[in-house]
């Protein structure tokens, strides 16, 4: 147990806790779970039909969200200067995906071309979007935590999550979410927790396709199971990086997943 | 309220039913939000968080204009393969009247067709409703889908 956070496994041989996660990727989980008391706001349960290792893939890939998540690029939550550090643990079994949001009007050269992007769009109601910096935050807007193999850790702005990955078979899992607040907030920050769920979950505006692309990948490899198709983007390396055009996360789990299982 | 009044609002209520059903089976998004007060609760939440008191629900939206934007991400921002929904309905159960404020449930099935698929049962669960008269019309000030299919198939992209 640590700030709160109850891990258990059946392996008495395991390494500690603090050891499994190694001190960088700790030290964002403590950023979390500070010690405060935790508030749970419900569950949502969705089953994707897909191999559980594509949603650790989707959180450790930071280019997607320009491509797919155009609702976080139409109201410029997502911007191609928006400042992310992606980094691991010494095993490359973890990993964190660190964000700071770009605000104010961004330079033409960063948005021309992006044609979902749009200036004057807003949110008829914008308390969906009612973003409060918070203390705890230490600068990044979001931190997406991975754990291997099958944790989420999820801060979004103002939105807290964990999402557990609980493999039904090679081709689908389930995925279960469970919304928090912290038992010192106030009521409006609680609201605000609330409201901005709505951009996660199986409904969300930036979840909801998550998971029906996810369906697409798997479709995709089931057809032709004796074919291969491969995309490298950026060389083979696993190095940890300072640029979001990267998939050095989704190698450097890999490359723990097939020393671990001997392929 | 003697009984011709009761049964000509329990027939309005009927249509106010029958025309949402048929607006989300057409997918015709535009009059979704029509079927709202300005400033409305619509929910979609798992039957145990409702049950367990916990406040957070699938979708949670406070006013009609969140109505109108959930309506532009379903067609401009999520990716998603389309699918035809088909609602079966209940005869909403009168819970109680106040004030001209109807309080009802009424029970769903919800099922889901993918072009070239079967058709598969997606979400099932009750209406929890709160409706009221606005100019003439009646409209929902509150509409909760609670839902007993707490495991999503994948996606809710479209409202119940």
């Amino acid at each position: 147990m640590r700030g709160g956070v109850v891990f258990a496994s059946f392996d008495h041989s395991l390494e500690s806790f603090e050891d499994y996660l190694g001190p960088t990727i700790l030290s964002y989980f403590d950023r979390v779970f500070d010690g405060r008391k935790l508030k749970v706001l419900g569950y949502n349960r969705q089953r994707i039909p897909g191999n559980w290792k594509l949603m650790q893939e989707n959180i450790k890939d930071p280019y997607h969200p320009g491509l797919l998540h155009s609702w976080f690029v139409t109201f410029g939550l997502w911007r191609a200067d928006s400042k992310t550090s992606l980094k691991m643990d010494a095993h490359k079994r973890h990993a964190a995906m660190i964000g700071v949001r770009s605000v104010g009007k961004p330079a033409g050269d960063v948005v021309s071309g992006v044609t979902s992007y749009k200036a004057d769009m807003s949110l008829r109601d914008p308390r969906q979007l009612d973003i409060v910096p918070e203390e705890w935050w230490k600068g990044p807007t979001a931190v997406m935590l991975t754990l291997f193999p099958s944790l989420i850790i999820q801060q979004q702005v103002n939105s807290l999550s964990m999402r557990h990955i609980q493999p039904r078979g090679p081709g689908v899992f389930d995925f279960v979410w469970t919304h928090f607040a912290f038992e010192d907030d106030n009521d409006e920050m609680i609201q605000r927790r609330l409201l901005q769920a709505n951009l996660f979950g199986p409904s969300g505006y930036v979840s909801a396709d998550d998971g029906e692309v996810i369906e697409f990948s798997q479709m995709g490899f089931q057809e032709k199971p004796d074919q291969q198709c491969l995309l490298e983007m950026g060389g083979h390396g696993s190095e940890e990086a300072t640029n979001i055009a990267s998939e050095t996360l989704i190698r450097g789990m890999y490359e723990y997943w097939r020393r671990v299982m001997g392929v | 309220m003697n009984q011709a009044l009761e049964a000509q609002a329990y027939t309005e209520l009927l249509q106010l039913y029958a025309e949402y059903t048929a607006a989300i089976d057409a997918g015709d998004w535009d009059r979704w939000p029509e079927f709202f007060t300005e400033d409305c609760i619509y929910k979609l939440q798992p039957r145990e968080n409702h049950e367990r008191g916990l406040p957070l629900a699938t979708l949670h939206f406070h006013s009609k204009g969140m109505l109108q934007d959930r309506v532009y991400g379903i067609r401009e921002t999520l990716f998603h393969d389309p699918y035809y929904q088909r609602h079966v309905v209940s005869l909403p159960r009168v819970l109680s009247v106040d004030g001209g404020r109807w309080f009802l449930e009424a029970n769903y099935a919800v099922f889901r067709t993918k072009l070239g698929e079967l058709s598969t049962v997606f979400n099932v669960g009750r209406y929890l409703d709160e409706v009221v008269r606005v100019e003439g019309a009646l409209k929902f000030a509150s509409r909760s889908c609670i839902y007993d299919s707490e495991m999503i198939p994948n996606a809710i992209i479209y409202p119940i």
